[in-house]
């Protein structure tokens, strides 16, 4: 018996109760196992609310600087996108061809643009109950998946061109094949971890960091066990470290890209609420969690282990490394949530372990109360992830239809702002559209090979005898509107054009300036 | 043994029921809570941002009493770029006569054109007066004694072709300074208030409106409490002048860095924004009560005591700029662009303003206001 355990152990094993699945009944109304199809089961209902919750409105909100950026670099051609890389955003670099593709076949509209975030959601979410379903049971599994499809943030990047979805999918992947290699550590197994890894660090190199929690519970997996075959595991990382270290070096040197990162009091007081997306969720989740923590220590201490440092060793791993790193920001850190998903939602079965051996599906689903309250106290939350546009960003959207409205030949633009600049928002909103002539532009982004543009610094000649400027000026309302414009520039449009007429939009104004000659 | 079996069965059965009974609830709850948040979900249209409004926010000045006010703001015009559809005047209080709007005074502002604001003294009173007399005066007022005078006034100026005047009757009433000061007897003002509006609304064909002007700041009492109600507003107003008697804020002492002045400054403005019964406060309150915000008075101000910022361009920048924002929902706001009797000036438009940066500053900034 011993023997065999150790060639092919229990499918569900825990480290902690090597014969769990032989001492324990589980997954069942009357202690018999469910057939195998029944993970269908689990996963379905979490992957479909996902996609309800991520498709509803996917295309309503407008896009963002980050999607603005996403629709940019995937729609540069090869050449120019080599040359933008080689400056900025490399560890973002295959989520762009990505992207590059799928606008070949699908279009770039907000919807196609942000379906692949949608499906990953979805997939990630199937993933998580799972990964509940082999962890605790079939219960828990369909728990879990649900509450994640509960989680704002997974509402917000589930509708967000950006790579972050992609991120939580191969995170949960990973780990689930962790748990399959300890099963029965071939191989192939381990290297089709190694292989998910590599993925994980492809689309975002933060995600790698939950090899920290898989370093902890093979610890665990190494005491309790005498199969060096378990060693093999060492070979996974490897292939997943050097398959992400060119992205992971080049990234480090474009560090310039995310300076303005914070990690002070206010960013850590904050973090729940961001990675989240409600403080109110967070909340509840992480309660939750914890007690399901404390109520399992005892019987799956190592899983336990596993979550805990994938729910918390991240975030605290960013925050140390911060002076050398930069790396603390919530979206990076999206990939817990699915940690505290999966402890919160064995909450029912955790209830049951603690007090008897045996479990049952019925009373896991108990744990679908916590479901009920992370939607209702979710809600708000849920409605804020679909604002348009996203809360403290700039309507360029709305700010771009008034000037394509009313946009003549001959018109040219001008950009301007604190924070934001609208040229490349612009460049999405009026791509099908004839947009003013960019007058000040003296090389664009795409020479460059940056986000920015470079402006002349000769305005006279640049805007020459443009009769109507429209000035695009993201800046709040009770400020100048040329602020962010070089000196020279403003004195120029000040001396040489008239305000006639303007608009406000959220964060962004539309000035219109004729030339003072013609009146 | 048959017997056991069954009952095994059916406890069994009950342990299972009680199991799916649960469960089911938790999937029902669940359930509920997933549609009611699913269907709550502004996924339509997003909860789509409306456009802000662009501000309405008419620009104006006083430049002096009638003929001289209505010739001054030709000037102010070409200063200040851009119309100036609002004038503001007050009546002299000697007598009923000055009060009632005699024809050197409303004869101008008819030619003008413009729509006046008429800040009304409630009665006639001199310098001399003692504090029982104002009383006496407010009171008879309150009790309806001076409705025929508001008559009175409303025909005068209904005859020349300015019924749209908006009437200030008693502004500033929460001061110290003036007779109508309602400290201590808020009811007989406010029942003042009511009686001249009712007098002059009885006039068929009148369309007269009123504007409710605190003083703003701290004064006497909290000014809402004398707030007539909303059917006898139709503005209400606050004035602002840069002025301030807080601690570390003016004077500027002499040979203060420019660092300083503009800490100053800055602190004062901070409190004329946000501080008790501030711009922030009476913005607030008139969007509560369905009326829009004026500013009938505001200023820079360099006075004898030094208690005024000088010249100072960040007060007319952030005025501006509050008169700009569409949140505020100022309808007009009215540069006091004339200096006071007793040492007070305020002069900006004129090219011996003291204060010539903010006279710059206005210009550049008024330049870029639509």
């Amino acid at each position: 018996m011993a023997e065999i355990q150790v060639l092919s152990p229990p499918l569900d094993v825990d480290v902690d109760e090597p014969r769990s699945v032989a001492a324990v009944p589980t997954d069942s109304l009357d202690g018999g196992r469910l057939p195998r199809w029944s993970a269908v089961l689990v996963a379905v209902p979490a992957a479909l609310l996902t996609l309800v919750m991520t498709l509803l409105g996917i295309g309503s909100r407008a896009m963002w600087n980050d999607e603005y950026a996403t629709w940019y670099a995937s729609t540069l051609t090869f050449s120019d996108l080599g040359r933008l890389l080689q400056h900025v955003d490399t560890v973002v670099a295959p989520y762009y061809l990505f992207m590059h593709g799928w606008i070949a076949l699908f279009g770039d509209s907000e919807l196609s643009l942000r379906l692949p975030s949608a499906l990953f959601m979805a997939a990630a979410a199937a993933l998580v109950a799972l990964l509940g379903r082999r962890m605790f049971d079939t219960g828990s599994g369909a728990v879990a998946g649900l509450l994640f499809a509960g989680i704002p943030s997974v509402t917000r990047y589930g509708q967000e061109a950006r790579p972050y979805a992609f991120a939580i999918t191969f995170a949960v992947l990973s780990t689930l094949l962790l748990l399959r290699a300890v099963d029965r550590p071939s191989w192939l197994r381990w290297i089709g971890y190694g292989l998910v890894l590599v993925g994980a660090a492809m689309v975002h190199i933060v995600t790698l960091t939950i090899l920290l929690a898989h370093a902890v519970y093979m610890w665990r997996v190494f005491r309790a066990k005498d199969d060096f075959r378990q060693l093999r595991w060492i070979a996974g990382v490897v292939i997943g470290i050097t398959g992400g270290l060119p992205l992971a070096a080049k990234g480090s040197q474009q560090s310039g890209a995310i300076a303005w990162i914070r990690a002070d009091g206010s960013a850590v007081a904050n973090m729940p609420d961001k990675v989240f997306g409600s403080w109110q969720v967070a909340l509840l989740m992480a309660g939750v969690a914890v007690l399901a923590a404390a109520f399992l220590w005892k019987r799956h201490r190592s899983l336990v282990l596993l979550l805990l440092t994938w729910a918390i060793a991240p975030p605290l791993f960013c925050y140390l490394t911060f002076p050398i790193l930069h790396l603390f920001l919530h979206r990076y850190l999206l990939f817990t949530l699915p940690a505290w998903a999966l402890l919160a939602g064995a909450a029912g079965y955790a209830l049951i372990r603690f007090t008897r051996e045996g479990t049952s599906i019925a009373l896991s689903l108990s744990a679908l109360t916590v479901v009920a309250g992370v939607f209702y106290v979710g809600l708000p939350a849920l409605q804020e992830a679909r604002r348009s546009p996203v809360l403290g960003e700039p309507d360029f959207r709305g700010a771009a239809a008034a000037v394509l409205a009313r946009t003549h030949p001959g018109d040219g633009v001008v950009y301007t702002g604190t924070g934001r600049n609208g040229r490349r928002a612009f460049g999405f909103e009026g791509r099908d559209a004839k947009l003013p002539k960019d007058v000040l532009v003296l090389k664009t982004s795409q020479q460059l090979g940056g986000f920015g543009a470079q402006e002349c610094t000769e305005p006279v000649t640049c805007v020459g005898e443009t009769r109507r400027l429209w000035l695009v000026s993201a800046t709040e309302f009770y400020m100048d509107p040329m602020i962010g414009l070089p000196e020279t520039t403003q004195a120029f449009l000040t001396s040489a054009y008239t305000l006639t007429e303007f608009k406000n939009f959220e964060h962004v104004r539309v000035f219109v300036l004729n030339r003072k000659d013609q009146l | 043994m048959k017997y056991e079996r069954v009952t095994r069965r059916v406890t069994g059965l009950k342990r299972y029921s009680v199991r799916i009974v649960a469960a089911t609830l938790a999937v029902v709850v669940a359930g509920v809570a997933v549609f009611n948040a699913v269907t709550a979900l502004p996924y339509k249209r997003g909860l789509t941002a409306v456009a802000l409004p662009s501000s309405d926010a008419v620009f104006g000045a006083y430049l002096g009493p009638a003929a001289k006010g209505a010739n001054g703001l030709l000037a102010w015009q070409q200063f200040s770029l851009t119309a100036a559809p609002y004038a503001l005047d007050f009546s002299a209080g000697d007598s009923w006569e000055s009060i009632t709007g005699p024809e050197w005074m409303l004869k101008p502002w008819q030619r003008s054109g413009r729509r006046l604001i008429y800040s009304l003294a409630m009665f006639p009173h001199q310098p001399a007066d003692a504090p029982a007399v104002s009383e006496l005066r407010l009171s008879q007022c309150a009790t309806g004694a001076f409705d025929l005078r508001w008559v009175e006034l409303g025909r005068n100026l209904m005859g020349r072709g300015m019924a749209r005047t908006i009437l200030r009757p008693g502004w500033e009433f929460d001061g110290s300074w003036y007779p109508w000061a309602a400290h201590g007897r808020k009811q007989n003002y406010v029942n003042c208030f009511r009686r001249i509006v009712t007098a002059m609304r009885s006039i068929p064909g009148q369309k007269f409106q009123f504007l409710w002007n605190p003083a703003g700041g701290v004064n006497q009492f909290a000014a809402e409490e004398a707030y007539p109600g909303d059917g006898y507003v139709n503005f209400v107003g606050v004035d602002v002048y840069d002025v301030s008697w807080a601690s570390n804020t003016y004077p500027v002492p002499a040979g203060a860095s420019e660092a300083d002045r503009q800490a100053r400054s800055a602190a004062v403005w901070s409190n004329k924004l946000n501080g008790k019964s501030g711009l922030r406060f009476w913005s607030d309150f008139a969007a509560a009560h369905g009326k829009r915000l004026v500013i009938p008075e505001w200023g820079l101000s360099k006075r004898l005591d030094g208690r005024g910022g000088g010249d100072n361009p960040e007060f007319v920048a952030n005025m501006i700029q509050f008169i700009q924002d569409p949140r505020n929902g100022v309808a007009f706001a009215l540069y006091f662009d004339a200096d006071s009797a007793h040492g007070d000036l305020h002069r900006l438009s004129s090219t011996t303003s003291p204060f010539p940066k903010s006279r710059d500053r206005f210009r550049r900034m008024m330049e870029r206001v639509l």
